[in-house]
């Protein structure tokens, strides 16, 4: 078998932008996974980003990865969320053609040089001197490689629940990925459970339409990607409610359900709950939403967003012909749960390399996040800091001052996680910074020195960065009326329309995301001056560095849990130690001192 | 917790009845025995009798009182013990000597609070009250701080907290679900920010009243050579303190002492016979420190020579006064008067009161003076704030001003983050994750 410089393990949303940008940086990379029809699977939504997540989705964009673009070319329905508010909390979302997606997503990975895709099962890492060197196949095949990312989402260990029925599986009847899940016990890993749910899928033509109020998109739709210039909207979404007798069915069947007949120990993700979930929280509440929504063009199949359960099928029917306009509804896939072992993402780096063994990165939901865009953004960082690590460069890491995915990194490995980690805005301490509209600004030229954008995109971008910050600096400085711009838009004299109007041709913004940008930045300018002043002061004090040879058992004064929680989290700065949960205000005070003190004593006996 | 035993003497150094030594941390129970030898079993958090030994000779040198306390019920939420020998300093610093060749350490100041805030025995606020009531310069300000340390103000920044938090948790929600289509109701986002703004400003008046409760109120005597500065203060604290010739010059250095005026401790600083034009050096040094000095003091006492006629000098010092607040005098008053109490009055802008340090008159009126001058009114609720919670509370209020002049949701979040970091900053405690996990228990997110 061919040997490579980089395997990734799993094609879903994390290992295609981990396999993406490890070729793209150059390196041979393999891209084994279980079924070459199910890359870029969609296990449960067909949605591409929403809040929190159409920021992420643009960073992955800016960094040159493939779910924007791909997702673009196969969107159906397009919303910017939070459309009515400020544009630092507005966020693209993108409903997909699930078919359309994997096919172009395979496609798209098929054309590029350097990365192979391969059918296989993995069963084993192969490690050396502590060293990842390659995987094992289920037919035996070894192959060799630098480094190896594993990705394989809620297959690991998976054990799929309808009802009283439960039977292992990765995703509705794929197979789960078991063995792989005992070779990372065996490797030294600490690993959890975790368990999420999908609703059933429902026949569009059993479907009374007239019941539910149709939900249509965007009439001026924002693409996900920066490069993307134009998308339309294919389909129409419908919204529902359910009711008291549906409510009473579902509490009248609950000892049947996986999860409250105590089958289930993996721990669900709170924000994305079950009907039966809800129902058991918030018994005051006499509806619920259900989002209806097309799974394609040229499919019938629709996913009934809102009704996720692990209930028998029987009851799941019964619950459904209670609904108006699904009396007569037919399920094509019934709701189920799953539960699937992930690794503590404390055992990694900011890199996502795993402290346990060398050259081995994890990411996506193994890491016990949940959601594709979550799972995209560790996979391109994990792809590029294995290739970082075979050209032998030092790792990139994300501030979380400058991206999302930073923040969510950042959690994740200091924080570690007790329930699936999903992003959300008010994770990020500059919110008003890291917005969609800019995330090229921050982003791209970083990925350009890294070779993940090329050339021509890279001019591209220049030229839209240049625009934007040209008119922003003449919102700064030019007057209107005897008052600068900004000043007369920020405070309600002219619209954003005149604003934009007063610009010289060539500056205008070329499209919503350009008029968002320039929106921003007048409504948050006196914060964003102050977040780079905040940041900078911040950097000087966090940035002090944590000497890796400190022994923290040593530091008198700190609690022993502290003590403890240092030596196994190992910051490398007093920002990072900042984050360690029970981590005190005085406690950083003494770590700084002691750090100080250690470095003179150091410099002192060095000279 | 913390691994090592630390020790050190409680009470001031120096001879008395009795003194104290306190011990905390695990071993602190396994050095008290060897030290402390009881008469009876001992008993957690009970004193028990005993006798001090000395295991390095085999021999009792004392006895006292021990109380043992099992953590975490102790006042640092470790083991700890309280010997209580003779107050001798010898002995006292027997036993230290005897507990760290046991293994404990000497405690740093104030180490022993600190581990109590890092054992979660008491948040910030409570843990600098500790220090606020050991020095405080009035009985008022003992009672206030120990108010503080009872948890008053604490208490009152905590329910604030919670209520940004809960506005914060409901804004946070329409902004992160927008699918779900709840609007949060901006007219009581707005009460809930205006209530807590002016909360925050109640907390901040607290300020000036309990820095005087505390640290009293400061007050230098400035006149010029000979007019009778010392003789004034030894007058008002009723002892020969400072001392007193016909040579002008005669106090070269500093004098400081308290007297209390209803509750209040004022510190009044005798000074260098205050010549603004120095005839030497140490005149010199003497104007330039008392310069320094009065920039500290809350205000000062202009004593003027009633027995002369105004000089330059005295010109001088009503210009360097003119920004203070101050209480004027005119000393001497059982000689011939040789100035005009309404010149001093306009040029002061002060009604002068009329004086005689030697012999003693109106110096309850001066007392007087003194209280109408500076005594602020006093707080009802028993609480105050230092000057780091003020800083923190300024800055509270700076957001939720903020907060009230925006609409958008993402700038008033901002602010109320801003916000709640600042109080948290006062109980001296971080907590990122609450809001989330504020929103998921408060409410239906489907999707
Ligand atoms: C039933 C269900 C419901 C969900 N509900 C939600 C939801 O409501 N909201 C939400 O945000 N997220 C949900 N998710 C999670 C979402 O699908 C994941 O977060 C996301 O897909 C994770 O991406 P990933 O790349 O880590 O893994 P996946 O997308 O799961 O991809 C894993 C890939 O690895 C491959 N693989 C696994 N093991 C091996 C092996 N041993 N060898 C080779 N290949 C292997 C698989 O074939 C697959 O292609 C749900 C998932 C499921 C299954
Ligand atoms: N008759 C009279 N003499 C006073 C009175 N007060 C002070 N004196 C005299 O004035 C002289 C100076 O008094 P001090 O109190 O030393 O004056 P001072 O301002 O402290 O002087 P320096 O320290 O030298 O600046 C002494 O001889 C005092 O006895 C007073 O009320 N009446
Ligand atoms: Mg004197």
């Amino acid at each position: 078998m061919i040997d490579t410089d980089v395997i990734v393990v799993g094609a879903g949303h994390a290992g295609i932008e981990a396999a993406f940008a490890s070729a793209k940086m150059g390196l041979q990379t393999l891209l084994i996974t279980i079924h070459l029809e199910t890359v870029g699977q969609m296990s449960c939504n067909p949605s591409i980003g929403g809040t929190a997540k159409g920021q992420l989705v643009r960073e992955i964009d800016a960094m040159g990865g493939a779910m924007a673009k791909v997702g673009d070319r196969c969107g159906i329905h397009y919303r910017l969320l939070n459309r009515k508010k400020g544009p630092a909390i507005q966020a693209p979302r993108a409903q997909e053609d699930k078919a359309c997606y994997r096919l172009a997503m395979k496609h798209f990975l098929e054309e590029v040089p350097g990365l192979v895709l391969y059918q296989g099962i993995v069963t084993r890492v192969l490690v050396k001197e502590g060293r990842a060197s390659g995987v094992e196949t289920l037919e035996g095949i070894k192959i060799r490689a630098g480094a190896v990312i594993l990705t394989p989402g809620t297959f690991l260990n998976g054990l799929i629940h309808i009802g009283e029925r439960n039977y292992p599986s990765g995703r509705a009847n794929e197979p789960a990925s078991i063995e792989l899940a005992e070779n990372l016990k065996e490797l030294g890993f600490e690993t959890g459970r975790l368990k999420t749910g999908t609703p059933m899928r429902l026949h569009a033509d059993t479907i009374d339409y007239s019941k539910f109020q149709p939900q249509e998109g965007d009439p001026d739709p924002v693409p996900l990607s920066f490069w993307t210039r134009e998308v339309k909207n294919r389909i129409v979404c419908y919204l529902g409610y359910t009711n008291e007798e549906v409510h009473r069915i579902i509490r009248e069947n609950l000892h049947r359900s996986a999860l409250y007949s105590g089958r289930i120990v993996g721990i669900g993700p709170r924000y994305c709950p079950s009907i039966e979930d809800k129902i058991v929280k918030f018994p005051h509440h006499s509806r619920h939403h259900i989002f209806l929504e097309p799974e394609g063009v040229e499919t019938k199949e629709v996913y009934a967003n809102g009704l996720s359960s692990s209930l028998p099928y029987e009851v799941q029917e019964k619950f459904l012909r209670a609904i108006p306009g699904l009396e007569d509804a037919v399920m094509m896939r019934p709701g189920y749960a799953i539960e699937y072992d992930f690794a503590n993402p404390t055992q990694l780096t900011h890199s996502l390399e795993t402290r346990i063994v060398e050259n081995l990165f994890l990411a996506g939901q193994i890491n016990g996040t949940s959601g594709y865009e979550e799972a995209a953004g560790q996979g391109l960082l994990a792809g590029i800091n294995a290739a970082l690590k075979l050209k032998g460069k030092p790792p990139l890491i994300l501030p979380r001052e400058l991206s999302y995915i930073g923040v969510m990194v950042d959690d994740l490995v200091t924080q570690g996680v007790d329930e699936p980690y999903r992003l959300f805005t008010s994770r990020a301490e500059r919110r008003l910074y890291l917005r969609a509209d800019n995330a090229d600004i921050r982003l791209t030229p970083l990925a350009h020195q890294l070779g993940l954008v090329g050339e021509e995109e890279y001019r591209e971008f220049l030229k839209r960065k240049e625009r934007r910050e040209r008119a922003r600096a003449y919102f700064f400085q030019e007057k209107h009326k005897g008052i600068p711009i900004a000043r007369a838009y920020t405070s309600g004299k002219i619209s954003l329309k005149e604003a934009i109007s007063l610009l010289p041709p060539e500056l205008r913004p070329e499209n919503q995301d350009e008029e968002r940008f320039l929106d921003a930045e007048m409504r948050y300018s006196g914060y964003l001056e102050k977040e780079v002043r905040v940041a900078e002061r911040i950097k000087k004090e966090e940035s002090l560095e944590i000497p890796q040879e400190m022994d923290f058992s040593t530091v008198e004064g700190l609690s022993t849990e502290l003590k403890e929680k240092l030596s196994r989290y190992r910051p490398r700065t007093i920002a990072e130690a900042r984050r360690i949960p029970g981590m005190t205000p005085a406690a950083l005070a003494l770590l700084i001192g002691r750090i100080r003190e250690w470095k003179k004593r150091k410099s002192s006996e060095n000279s | 917790m913390f691994e090592d035993t630390i020790v050190a003497p409680a009470t001031p150094q120096g001879r008395g009845a009795i003194s104290m030594v306190r011990l905390s941390g695990p071993e602190a129970f396994p050095i008290a025995e060897a030290i402390f030898k009881p008469s009876g079993k001992i008993a957690t958090r009970k004193a028990v009798y005993g006798k001090f030994y000395d295991f390095t000779q085999g021999s009792f040198f004392d006895e006292g009182i021990a109380i043992f306390y099992r953590a975490p019920h102790s006042y640092t939420g470790e083991d700890m013990v309280e010997f209580t020998p003779h107050g001798n300093p010898i002995i006292v610093w027997k036993i230290v000597e005897l507990a760290t060749a046991k293994g404990a350490r000497l405690a740093r100041p104030g180490e022993f609070t600190y581990r109590a805030f890092l054992n979660g025995k008491m948040d910030l606020v409570r843990a600098e009250a500790v220090e606020e009531l050991v020095e405080a310069q009035s009985f008022e300000g003992v009672k206030l701080s120990f108010s503080q340390l009872q948890g008053s103000l604490s208490k009152r920044v905590e329910e604030l907290r919670e209520r940004l938090l809960s506005s914060a948790v409901l804004l946070e929600t329409e902004i992160e679900f927008p699918d779900e289509g709840i609007e949060i109701n901006r007219d009581e986002l707005r009460k809930t920010l205006r209530d807590s703004l002016s909360s925050v400003r109640d907390l901040l008046s607290l300020f000036e009243t309990g820095k005087q409760l505390l640290e009293g109120v400061t007050l230098v005597l400035v006149g010029k050579p000979n007019s009778g500065k010392s003789s004034l203060f030894n007058a008002i604290l009723e002892e020969e303190r400072a001392i007193v010739t016909e040579v002008p010059g005669t106090t070269r250095d500093f004098l400081r002492e308290r007297i209390i005026i209803d509750g209040v401790a004022f510190i009044l600083i005798d000074t260098a016979g205050m010549n603004p034009e120095p005839r030497d050096e140490i005149e010199r040094e003497g104007m330039r420190r008392a310069e320094l000095l009065l920039r500290e003091a809350d205000g000062a006492i202009l004593i003027l020579d009633g027995a002369k006629p105004l000089e330059p000098p005295d010109h001088k010092l009503i210009n360097l006064l003119s920004k203070h607040n101050k209480v004027v005098v005119i000393n001497k008053t059982d000689l011939p008067l040789q100035l005009e109490p309404e010149e001093v009055k306009s040029l002061t802008g002060e009604s002068p009161l009329l004086i005689s340090a030697k012999k003693r008159q109106g110096l309850e009126g001066l007392k007087k003076a003194l209280k109408e001058k500076f005594i602020l009114k006093q707080p009802a609720q028993g609480l105050y704030i230092n000057s780091r919670q003020r800083i923190a509370l300024k800055r509270a209020e700076e957001h939720l001003l903020r907060a009230l002049e925006s609409e958008a949701p993402e700038i008033v979040a901002q602010e109320l983050r801003e916000a709640i970091l600042s109080l948290e900053e006062i109980l001296g405690k971080i907590t990122p994750q609450e809001v989330l996990d504020n929103i998921f228990s408060r409410f239906c997110i489907g999707k």
